[in-house]
């Protein structure tokens, strides 16, 4: 039971979706913006990479 | 005048030195953290025909590349990124007419690098945008053309996935003496 109730804490602090910029104000994305981060082409950065 | 830097201490620096100055900072921003994409506000104008971008000093929640728009617009990208993963072979990457420069730049949990120049961002000619592409992987030189005849004030930097924290994007403009 303790550690259920340490893990909602934890996700309680977490972020529901992720954040924009806009200069210097950052804020949370609306829902036409979260919708279009979920479904983001994403590019890989190039398939022989290794960065990581 | 001769050609700067030639200056000594004490020099009072005229209209003439100050106007062959040939790279001046138009703005510098810093990156919050966890965020997904960064608007740069007012960073084109008549000022300046030509722009040097960077973005360094920053990390990446994992290995990304970084997607670069001309203010609002979503589409006429057209980009080619020819690279080798550090040996003789060479190798290729781009699209046509795509959402965005999807190949502007590259990061990871250790890094962020973009370095770009811009060219006519601010003219209602097609822009043209090119520079080296670094990752820890592989190198090349990515190059993209926005074939949309409309002048842009701003630039968006968005991570292809996941969130970026922190660094510095740098905005330089080419001076035209």
């Amino acid at each position: 039971m303790a550690q259920f109730a340490f893990m909602d804490t934890t996700m309680a602090d977490e972020p529901t979706r992720p954040l924009i910029q806009i200069d210097d104000l950052v804020r949370e994305m609306t829902d036409d913006e979260y919708a279009e981060y979920l479904a983001r082409s994403v590019t890989p950065p190039l398939g022989q990479s290794n960065d990581a | 005048m001769a050609t700067p830097p030639d200056f000594t201490a004490g020099q009072v620096l005229t209209a003439a030195h100050m106007n062959a100055v040939g790279l001046w900072l138009v703005k510098s921003q810093t990156v919050g953290s966890g965020v997904s994409s960064v608007t740069v506000s007012n960073a084109f104008s008549a000022d300046y025909d030509n722009y040097r971008v960077t973005y360094t000093g920053g990390t990446g929640t994992t290995l990304q590349a970084f997607r670069f728009r001309l203010g609002a617009s979503t589409t006429q990208y057209y980009f080619a990124l020819p690279y080798s993963s550090w040996n003789n072979t060479p190798l290729a990457s781009g699209g046509s007419n795509q959402n965005g420069f999807n190949l502007a730049g590259i990061g990871g949990p250790n890094f962020v690098n973009i370095n770009l120049d811009v060219f006519g961002p601010y003219s209602t000619q097609y822009t043209r945008i090119s520079g080296p592409y670094v990752g820890d992987g592989e190198a090349g030189y990515t190059s993209c053309i926005h074939k949309v005849s409309a002048s842009f004030t701003d630039f968006v930097i968005e991570a292809s996935i996941g969130t970026i924290t922190g660094g510095t994007i740098c905005v330089y403009g080419y001076n035209n003496g």
